[in-house]
């Protein structure tokens, strides 16, 4: 169905640079002014799936992991500690093996094709019932792409940063976790990368090979995985999305917004 | 793992009935889609696909009953001459029903 596309990716161009005079004022607000450039990184951001060859420097990754240093933790414990693989053999391994992996998930848990047939369904309502987050429909659908291939892991990223958790960490390490990688994204974002989180990479805590090679050991888990590299055509835009209900409580009453 | 109580955990769907949830859903206007296929070559779920010769070249949404199309919009801002629109979020019932949600809206300066 889906044919061979004639993209090149090697010339597409990326982002380009835009002046500040375009932009509002940092620091100051007033009613329906433009976005400013802060905002309009983060509207923009959107999770980019397709890279080309050509690697980050080395200097740029050290300034995008800057951000994510200086990132906001409960107790300002810092609960993370981040591995950045660049090494691009290293990273088809790691896909290898994860993909490796929702081979047999898929078998276990695919009634629909796999060859275990109602055996599978039973295993899958067990399965989904007792890891209803991690086997969501839309996690459940990208396993069965995984495996078939359909989807990559990473990508074709040149760089690949893991986000590890310390777990001693005040309140909520794997939160803090979430909010250092945001800030990664967004500064790698707003420096003319692209990022897509991955929490597949969380597959590879299976492999005691893996363990040993990333030293995901006491005190560490691994949490996450964030691609980095230059975008193939120009996927940052604003789009679309749904407005969520909220309370509004002023003047002793409460109000609905949206 | 959450805590869930065993009535929650029987409220989530089996996945087997198609009613049991819908998709989100992209619409591609023809009239300005050039079948570049950058979409296509992004889409998390797979969803999309090129078909067509020459002029013909269109990028397609597939019409399974659950294409896992999770209007993540990435369709949308790649596209460079914007030809894609996603219509309908992705809802699932029971258990992962998504609550307090309303209408698509693109972001609002207050």
């Amino acid at each position: 169905m889906t044919e061979i596309l004639d993209i090149e990716t090697k010339d597409a161009e990326g982002r380009a640079p835009e002046k500040a005079g375009e932009f509002a004022d940092l620091y100051t607000w007033h009613e329906g002014m433009d976005w400013n450039p802060v905002e309009k990184v983060i509207l923009e951001r959107r999770s980019v799936r397709k890279f080309k060859d050509k690697q980050v420097p080395e200097k740029l990754v050290r300034r995008v992991l800057e951000a994510g240093r200086f990132a906001p933790s409960a107790g300002n414990s810092q609960p993370w500690r981040f591995i950045v693989v660049r090494d691009k053999k290293m990273i088809d391994e790691m896909e290898k093996y994860v993909r490796a992996r929702c081979k047999m998930f898929k078998f276990m848990l695919d009634w629909q094709t796999g060859p275990l047939g109602k055996l599978a369904w039973v295993y899958s309502q067990i399965y989904i019932r007792l890891m209803p987050n991690l086997l969501h429909p839309i996690p459940f659908g990208a396993i069965r792409l995984i495996a078939d291939g359909k989807l990559k892991l990473f990508h074709g990223a040149p760089t690949v940063i893991l986000i590890l958790k310390d777990k001693r960490g005040a309140a909520k390490p794997e939160l803090d976790c979430g909010v250092c990688g945001q800030n990664i994204v967004l500064a790698a974002h707003s420096l003319g990368l692209g990022t897509c989180w991955v929490g597949f990479v969380e597959v590879l805590k299976m492999g005691a090979k893996w363990r040993k090679l990333l030293r995901i050991e006491w005190p560490y888990d691994l949490v996450e995985g964030i691609t980095l590299g230059y975008p193939v055509g120009k996927p940052d835009g604003i789009v679309s999305r749904e407005l969520r209900e909220m309370d509004w409580w002023e003047n002793g009453e409460k109000r609905t917004v949206f | 793992m959450a805590f869930l109580t065993f009535k929650e955990r029987m409220m989530i769907p089996t996945y087997d009935n198609p009613e049991h949830g819908t998709s989100g859903h992209v619409v591609i206007d023809h009239d300005k889609c050039s079948g570049c296929g950058l979409c296509a070559l992004i889409c998390p779920g797979d969803c999309l696909y090129v078909a067509g010769v020459g002029k013909n070249k269109k990028a397609h949404m597939v019409d399974d009953a659950f294409p896992e199309c999770m209007s993540c919009n990435d369709c949308q801002a790649i596209c460079k001459n914007e030809a894609i629109e996603v219509s309908v979020p992705y809802s699932y019932i029971g258990f992962y029903k998504i609550l307090h949600r309303a209408e698509l809206v693109p972001p609002r300066n207050f």
